[in-house]
């Protein structure tokens, strides 16, 4: 019989966490954007850390690993919750039109972030390179291994719907 | 140079970045306020969450939470109404009987008439896995046990790199005969990894069958429908998508 896989000691689980979990948490506050959801699957990520330390230990980039696997748990939160958490139409761009003067201060950021479970996983992903991590198209396609032309077309895609999502914000707002 | 990414700036911060790559972005934040103001938000980002739950108390937490990770108990699909629950036996029904013979060495009285579904949950949505479906994380799974006369069951999940983990908390569990649903569920890991299920009827000692199933682990990939050599089993491949 073999041994297992190699896991982390409890002190490499804190040094990791002291070290990254700001980051992780603050990762995943933004793309759940609920702070109770948030706490709940940074534990999730370094339980996985845990689990899977000697994957964690190869990784060229620690914070990629990571973030990662903070895309992969908060989506399936996003997944599992997508009924419960969806925010009505109307109270959404009520909330986001008194955040700010500007209307078109509504970012296309803000408005993907905040309907991201409407997405499949693929472009859930393209989304929070793109929006969070300010990755450029080529960037994106090294990340995730698919081809430039596939993450042009995602983009492309959020873009639209970012646009299509903010004129409907807005028209139940009560923007004239 | 523009700004680095937040990504960049992100990995910067934690010295995640390579030798080149970090100078070049020293240079830059020499000479940038917004990139030297999100590094120092960045850093009392991390002093107050440290501040609020410092590293002994999160690996508490996380370790509490790790023992019950794979396996879960969840109790979504508890909360179905009957009416589901009905259905999904008249499926599970199906499934049961279909005795692949490369399921199982089939041997020993306790496998005649034994079967095992899977009954997954994704976002609500509730059936018996059928052998061409596909599992991926986040889907919480339970396992129904058909058998033909009451007896402990105890039942594994390994996963291709050989990790076993517990179905059952308390290892093995007294059923009736008929049909009866293993306490809680498994919520699939995030990523997923292939998983073999392994459900052993008439377990007399749970010590003694975790150890021959441990002993029936090769080295290299994990072997599909053999029963692992344990007289009693049944498994199952539940693959990834
Ligand atoms: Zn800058």
């Amino acid at each position: 019989m073999s041994d297992p896989p190699v896991r982390l000691t409890k002190e490499e689980v804190a040094e990791a966490y002291g070290r990254y979990g700001h980051l992780v948490l603050r990762r995943c506050s933004r793309i759940l954007r609920r702070d109770d959801a948030a706490e709940d699957a940074l534990q999730e990520v370094f339980v996985r850390l845990w689990r899977y330390g000697d994957a964690f230990r190869a990784a060229e980039s620690k914070v990629a690993w990571l973030y990662r696997v903070a895309d992969r748990c908060c989506f399936d939160v996003l997944a599992r919750d997508r009924t419960r958490r969806e925010v009505p139409f109307d109270e959404t761009g009520a909330e986001l039109v008194s955040e700010g003067s500007d209307r078109r201060a509504i970012e296309d950021r803000e408005i993907v972030l905040m309907f991201l479970s409407r997405f499949d996983d693929r472009v859930k992903e393209v989304a929070v390179l793109h929006y969070l991590d300010g990755l450029t198209q080529e960037e994106i396609a090294a990340a995730t291994g698919w081809s430039r032309q596939t993450v042009v077309k995602k983009l492309a895609f959020l873009a639209d719907r970012a646009e299509k999502l903010r004129a409907a914000l807005l028209s139940t707002s009560g923007a004239p | 140079m523009s700004h680095p990414s937040n990504f960049i700036l992100e990995r910067f911060s934690v010295n995640d970045l390579a030798g080149p790559s970090a100078l070049e972005v020293e240079q830059h934040i020499r000479a940038c306020d917004g990139c030297t103001q999100f590094l120092a938000q960045l850093e009392a980002a991390r002093k107050a969450r440290l501040a609020a739950v410092p590293a002994a108390q999160f690996v508490e937490q996380v370790s509490a939470r790790r023992a019950r990770v794979v396996r879960l108990v969840d109790h979504r699909i508890a909360r179905l109404g009957a009416a589901a629950m009905t259905v999904l036996a008249a499926a599970a029904a199906i499934l049961l009987f279909v005795r692949r013979p490369d399921h199982g060495p089939l041997g020993g009285v306790t496998l005649k008439g034994s079967g095992v579904a899977v009954h997954r949950n994704r976002g609500g949505d509730v059936h018996a896995l059928a052998s061409d479906e596909t599992i991926r994380g986040g889907d919480a799974l339970r396992i129904v046990i058909t058998q033909s006369r009451p007896t402990r069951v105890a039942a594994w999940v390994v996963d291709v790199q050989g990790r076993i983990d517990r179905v059952v908390e308390e290892g093995s569990i007294a059923l009736p005969s008929g049909e009866s649903a293993l306490p809680g569920s498994l919520v699939v890991d995030s990523p997923c990894i292939d998983l073999e299920l392994v459900v052993l009827f008439g377990v007399e000692s749970f010590q003694d069958a975790e150890r021959r199933l441990k002993e029936a682990i090769p080295d290299g990939a994990i072997p599909e429908g053999t029963g692992w050599g344990l007289p009693g089993a049944l498994t199952r491949r539940l693959r990834c998508e």
